[in-house]
């Protein structure tokens, strides 16, 4: 006999969970963990290198780097003497909560403020992979195209941080930074705008110190 | 393939040897396409027990309501801007479900 079973189980349940053990984890020790999610070839890595070269004398970091394929970007990452576990998705596009559980092992976290966490270069599903994260920062790069938030809106409604780079090519480029901005602030009114070059440092300090408040508010 | 999990567990719990049908709630902003998710399903039941039932779709509108003057509106491309005060504050009510809602066993 056929009978009808209701369920409302949400898809996604099973990584949420994981997702608020992670996030528990984190609290406990203080850690701010950032989640990086942008484009393929937006600079997250470079911004996360220098980022980490500029700040270590003064806090530690820790990084997962998440790739389909190669150690590539743990390797660039590894230069800078913080430490770092890569995890390949291989058929994967994105992130998930129980990956970023399983490498936390291989972390030995002791004295990290931060853990970097790079997203897989992808503007669609990471926006709906919580990971246990204080916070999703997108990333942009000014060779885009400036309505990338409202061709992505998801991402860039469920990221608290917007950081545009490359602005040392804005003199070579038509690109429209107020514009751009514009269209970020129309998706998501309360997102944090931060406009740099890793290339020749402008506009770094804000972004440290956003980071830096964060720290604060971890520890607490 | 999460869905598929979900439906074989709980048809597992019941005893049933067969599920004839899924219901599945998917909202208009859920970033997930019909057509994407049916392809998927059949590939993800095939030699379970869920193999060949049916997947019912249940589409579920977006609504906003307006942080500013509770206005509920029906938001344009996730930019969710008030019609009536033109605030920026807006929250989302319903429209990310994805969600497996009841299934049908035998």
């Amino acid at each position: 006999m056929a009978k009808t079973l209701e369920i409302r189980k949400n898809v996604l349940a099973k990584n949420d969970e994981i997702a608020r053990e992670n996030r528990e984890f984190f609290q406990s020790r203080g850690l701010a963990a950032l989640n990086f999610v942008s484009s393929p070839g937006a600079g997250k890595t470079s911004l996360i290198v220098r980022t980490i070269n500029d700040l270590k004398a003064r806090v530690n970091f820790a990084v997962i780097e998440g790739d389909q394929q190669t150690d590539n970007d743990a390797k660039k990452i590894e230069q800078t003497g913080a430490q770092v576990v890569q995890i390949n998705t291989v058929s994967s596009c994105h992130l998930d909560a129980d990956m970023i559980k399983k490498s936390l092992g291989s972390l030995d976290m002791d004295g990290a403020k931060y853990l970097f966490i790079e997203n897989v270069g992808n503007l669609v599903c990471p926006a709906s992979y919580d990971l246990g994260e204080m916070m999703k920062v997108a990333v942009m790069s000014v060779t885009e195209g400036e309505d990338k938030p409202v061709k992505y809106p998801k991402m860039f409604r469920v990221s608290s941080a917007l950081v545009i780079t490359k602005t040392d090519l804005l003199p070579y480029l038509d690109f429209d930074v107020d514009l751009a901005v514009d269209y970020a602030l129309k998706v998501n009114p309360a997102i944090k705008v931060f406009k740099v070059s890793v290339k020749n440092g402008e506009g770094l300090e804000g972004w440290y110190n956003f980071l830096l408040t964060l720290s604060d508010a971890a520890g607490r | 393939m999460s869905v598929a999990q979900i439906v074989v567990e709980r048809a597992r719990e019941e005893g049933a040897s067969k599920a004839l049908s899924v219901t599945v709630e998917v909202g208009e902003l859920s970033g997930v396409t019909p057509e994407a998710l049916e392809f998927c399903y059949e590939a993800a039941v095939m030699g379970g027990l869920a193999e060949g039932s049916r997947l019912v779709i249940k589409r579920v509108p977006a609504v906003a309501v307006c942080g500013e003057c509770g206005e509920t509106f029906a938001p344009n491309e996730r930019i969710f801007v008030c019609p009536k005060c033109e605030g920026f504050t807006a929250s989302l009510k319903s429209g990310e479900e994805l969600a497996v809602i009841e299934i049908e066993v035998e």
